[in-house]
């Protein structure tokens, strides 16, 4: 008798199928404990030649270079670059302004499309890949693992997960930064609607913990475009106060707002150098990913 | 503000409903949940201020657009003279029906302050513009000429005010207006036409020749008057005249003198400033240039004065050997006032003065004999006759100026003949005093006055009070009171009946009376100028003066010359005299109020306006208060010479107001410019 699977409606085969051909590539050398595609900062076995070196005593005979003894009469040993495997973490942020959606999805439903696509293609690829789902405090944590069953952990909590409280992103990026082991790749998928300022100051935290930060920054098309043509009472969804505005009186100045804010989190992550797409909802999420993943193997070939 | 349409002010919330729309449109908001909070509430406090302010003011705009329309329909009217308030514009502007009084007299041809239209042609077209502005159904013209002529259809209807301006009954005349007659035919034509709503305009320049506020007719009026309360509203338009020099000039006596080649027209009179200005100074004041006209031939008089304005007599004007009888007038230039610049005159030889006295009492005969026998001009001979009763039938009729009547009253039957003789001899202009006989009978009652029984009283009995102005016992011609009060009654035949009291005791009891006549008069005397009496013998000056004036008046019908106030004859025997001098536009049915020279057979009459006409005298506030005391009255001032409307519609204004306030509102409901360029189109994925 066969298991009954519950078909999980973030989960799309053709989306995965088709993104299978491009690998998820970091930007910066990652500390595996086994052997992956990605590059390591320790010197192992690999095809890529890395340098030359003194022979030291201890060093493996083996890696000698003789041709270089003969024509130098010094002996050297000759280094390849060693590859390695990655720890992905996906943060996702699960607070209550990602429950807001105007089109068929929100941006909860969106993100975990985004977070399942990823997570399963790093874990195919070999990466050991994480999962927290952060609110007003981390909410679930997955901390990461290469083992393909650990894929159902992952996608059981994209399930459950659900939009509740105030966003504490900051707060909780801080602490990822920390409980991270290094030079990880962390991906947050959030609205961010959290002051700029403190958020300059997390991104440089994990910047500084050597991770390999990339963000992506979901906004419904309403958010962006403000077209209510009624006098309307706006409900908080993160809970506090209700404001009744005539729309027409004030789309203008919240477009003001709205362009200032999204002009400095432009600003604060080109000079962080963070991996940053930002995204309306209305979009087609395997565009976006596809989009993402060609930029990074670009990078990664540029290097 | 008063309006023509008062009722749209009840639309006037209307003007709300822009308030009342915004705020059911503020109860049918939606609700959404929204993730976006720190931008929206980042904008609503950015917004607060001018937003707000906005928001009120396109309200407020959009309140006073409805505001402004309302009004405009409305049909508000400027000026607040016509006693606007709220009742007046609840009650709105126009009644149903409306009554003109015109006063057409001389003073009206006055030139209006500020103006180069007399205060009757300002006044007319002022009403009728308000008239037409305010709107009429009924509207009922009584002009002061009219009322002089009939007494019973003094109103005229018009078809529209416009019509004020083309009847001749709106124009100027010469005759004195009557204001309570006036007054009295709006009463009648208001319960004639069992009038609802009335208003009644009265235009005049107050002059208090005019509206007598003396006369006992005003009590009645206001008696009359008051029962019908806020029915009928009084609006009296004062016109103002100008400051300009205003002269007039008047002719008091006219007589032809010498024969031959020396004839002469001896001519007395006065030339009277009145005008609140000075006459420029002039060296040469002492004397003034009229122009004469002798029938057609003009020429210039200098008349010798003794200040710029006073009396003139005696100027000799020579006339032709065969010139007798004629007519002219004498003109001043141009002034303030036109219409008494000119006075007209016509000229005969005098008719003989001759009178008759009927006395049973010798020394009575003797006295009057003496007072009316001796001519107070040497020009004319003066002759008196005395008669007993039994020769009364003998008397000429036909060549007697005047009838002293010192015996039994012409009563009963027998007499019936002597009556008709005397009525006739009044109906013609003669003049006839009646003293008391010995026996007075109390039944004998002759235009109803009988005497009672004689009453001795004391010594020490004078005339208290008399009537100076005109009249027997008027002042002279200098000015100067005759001597009345110095006279003394010992025994009196008090009289009775309805009468006109020239002169009486301090006991009320009238001494001299008279009846009113159509043309003649009729003389009542409650003594004799016997010295047992009165003193009307030994202080002879009064008789002599009272018998001569009755005798020049009683002579004046023998003359083939008449002088008569406008007004004061006959309209339908003027309408039949033919226009020697006068204005030449002047309707034949207005003879009778038209300054001129009329000929009426072989007969030359005068017609001037009255000497109260020269009077300056005007109405104060608190008389004319007093006079409408109890009664609806909004006084209007005419000022400036203004010919227009005393009420302007000012909807264009409003009109105007409301287009601006839907400029502002459009203006203030186009989108930012700012918030166009601030919209930010998202999309795709930006890194």
């Amino acid at each position: 008798m066969s298991e009954q699977h519950t078909p999980r409606e973030f989960l799309d085969p053709a989306v995965l199928a088709g993104l299978a051909g491009l690998p998820l590539f970091a930007r910066r050398a990652m500390r595996g404990n086994v052997s992956g595609r990605h590059t390591s900062p320790m010197r192992g076995a690999s095809v890529e030649f890395a340098e030359y070196r003194k022979y030291v005593p201890g060093d493996d005979l083996r890696r000698l270079d003789w041709r270089a003894h003969g024509r130098t009469d010094r002996y050297y040993v000759k280094e390849f670059e060693a590859d390695t495997n990655l720890r992905l973490q996906l943060v996702l942020d699960t607070s209550g302004s990602m429950d807001y959606g105007s089109g068929e999805l929100t941006k909860l439903q969106y993100a975990r499309r985004i977070a399942a696509a990823i997570g399963y293609l790093a874990v195919q690829q070999g990466d050991a890949v994480g999962l927290s789902c952060v609110a007003n405090g981390i909410t679930h944590h997955l901390p990461a693992r290469r083992n393909p069953a650990h894929l159902k952990n992952i996608f059981d909590t994209l399930e459950v997960a659900r939009c509740q409280g105030e966003t504490h992103l900051v707060e909780v990026l801080h602490e990822l930064a920390e409980t991270t082991a290094q030079a990880a790749m962390v991906i947050v998928i959030s609205d961010f609607f959290v002051d700029p300022d403190p958020l300059r100051n997390c991104l440089e935290h994990l910047r500084f913990r050597k991770h390999d930060v990339s963000l992506f920054h979901l906004l419904d098309p309403m958010e962006l475009n403000f077209e209510f043509s009624r006098p309307t009472r706006f409900l908080d969804m993160e809970g506090g106060t209700a404001i009744f505005a005539e729309p027409s009186e004030i789309a203008a100045r919240y477009h003001e707002a709205l362009r200032g804010y999204l002009e400095r989190v432009q600003e604060i992550v080109s000079s962080s150098g963070i991996d940053y797409l930002r995204v309306s909802i209305d979009q087609p999420y395997p565009e976006v990913l596809t989009n993402f993943l060609t930029r990074r193997a670009m990078a990664k070939g540029g290097r | 503000m008063s309006f023509l349409q008062p009722w749209m002010l009840f639309a006037l919330p209307i003007a709300l409903l822009p308030i009342v729309i915004h705020l059911i449109n503020q109860r049918r908001y939606q609700t959404t949940q929204w993730a976006a909070m720190m931008f929206l509430l980042a904008a609503n406090r950015m917004n607060r201020g001018y937003a707000k302010i906005r928001q009120w003011a396109i309200l407020a705009l959009r309140t006073m657009v409805l505001l402004a329309l309302i009004i405009a329909i409305g049909r508000p009217l400027a000026s607040g003279s016509l006693g606007g308030g709220l009742i007046g514009s609840l009650s709105g502007g126009a009644s149903a029906n409306t009554i003109v009084l015109l006063d057409r007299s001389p003073s009206m041809s006055a030139n209006a302050a500020g103006g180069a239209r007399t205060k009757l042609e300002a006044g007319v077209a002022q009403i009728a513009e308000t008239l037409d502005t305010l709107g009429v159904q009924r509207l009922w013209l009584i002009d002061s000429n009219t009322v002089l002529a009939s007494e019973t259809q003094a109103a005229r209807e018009l078809a529209s005010p416009e019509e004020l301006l083309e009847v001749p009954q709106t124009g100027p005349s010469d005759a004195s207006a009557d204001i309570p007659a006036m007054m009295l035919a709006a009463l009648d034509t208001i319960q004639a036409n069992s009038m609802g709503q009335t208003d009644v305009w009265i235009c005049s320049d107050g002059q208090q020749t005019d509206w007598q506020a003396r006369d006992g007719r005003w009590p009645s009026l206001r008696e009359a008057l008051a029962p019908l309360g806020r029915r009928v509203r009084f609006r009296l338009l004062s016109v103002s005249g100008s400051d300009q020099l205003n002269r007039s000039i008047r002719i008091d006596e006219l007589q032809v003198r010498g024969e031959g080649d020396e004839r002469e027209l001896w001519i007395s009179g006065k030339i009277q400033n009145s005008s609140s200005e000075e006459d420029p100074p002039d060296a040469s004041k002492q004397s003034s240039s009229v122009r004469m006209d002798l029938a057609g031939a003009e020429s210039i008089v200098e008349l010798p004065l003794e200040s710029a304005s006073g009396e003139f007599s005696q100027v000799r004007v020579p006339l032709g050997s065969d010139q007798e009888r004629g007519y002219g007038h004498v003109s001043l230039p141009a002034d303030g006032n036109n219409a008494d610049n000119t006075f007209y005159f016509a000229f005969d030889q005098p008719p003989p003065r001759r009178s008759v006295i009927v006395s049973e009492n010798e020394e009575v005969a003797k006295v009057l004999s003496l007072a009316a026998g001796i001519s107070s001009d040497a020009s004319s001979e003066a002759s008196a006759e005395v008669i007993t009763t039994s020769e009364v039938p003998a008397i000429a009729w036909g060549e007697t100026a005047l009838i002293l009547w010192q015996a039994s009253l012409p009563t009963g039957a027998k007499h019936e003949s002597t009556r008709q003789r005397l009525q006739g001899f009044l109906d013609r202009g003669g003049r006839v005093i009646f003293f008391p006989s010995e026996n007075p009978n109390a039944s004998d009652e002759l235009f109803g006055v009988s005497y009672e029984n004689w009453t001795k009283l004391g010594d020490d009995v004078t005339i208290s009070s008399w009537r100076g102005e005109n009249d027997l016992l008027g002042k002279t011609l200098a000015g100067m009171s005759l001597p009345v009060g110095k006279l003394v009654v010992r025994r009196l035949a008090s009289m009775s009946g309805e009468t006109t009291t020239l002169a009486k005791l301090s006991n009320d009891e009238p001494v001299l009376v008279r009846v009113p006549t159509e043309k003649g008069g009729v003389y009542f005397c409650g003594t004799t100028p016997v010295s047992l009496d009165s003193s009307l013998s030994s202080d002879g000056i009064v008789l002599y003066v009272m018998i001569q004036r009755a005798l020049i008046a009683g002579a004046e019908s023998l003359a083939n010359t008449g002088r008569y106030d406008a007004g004061a004859v006959n309209v339908d025997a003027a309408s039949n005299w033919r226009r020697v001098q006068g204005k030449k536009d002047a309707l034949s049915t207005e003879h009778a109020f038209s300054a001129g020279v009329y000929a009426d057979a072989d007969r030359f009459n005068a017609i001037n306006r009255s000497q109260a006409e020269d009077s300056p005298g005007r109405l104060s506030t608190d008389q004319v208060d007093e006079l409408f005391q109890g009664l609806v009255l909004e006084r209007v001032s005419q000022s400036g010479g203004e010919t227009s409307s005393l009420v302007d519609e000012v909807w264009r204004a409003f009109l105007i107001l409301m287009l601006i306030a839907m400029v502002g509102e459009a203006i203030l409901c186009l989108p930012r410019r700012s918030a166009e360029t601030a919209s930010p189109k998202f999309g795709g994925i930006t890194t």
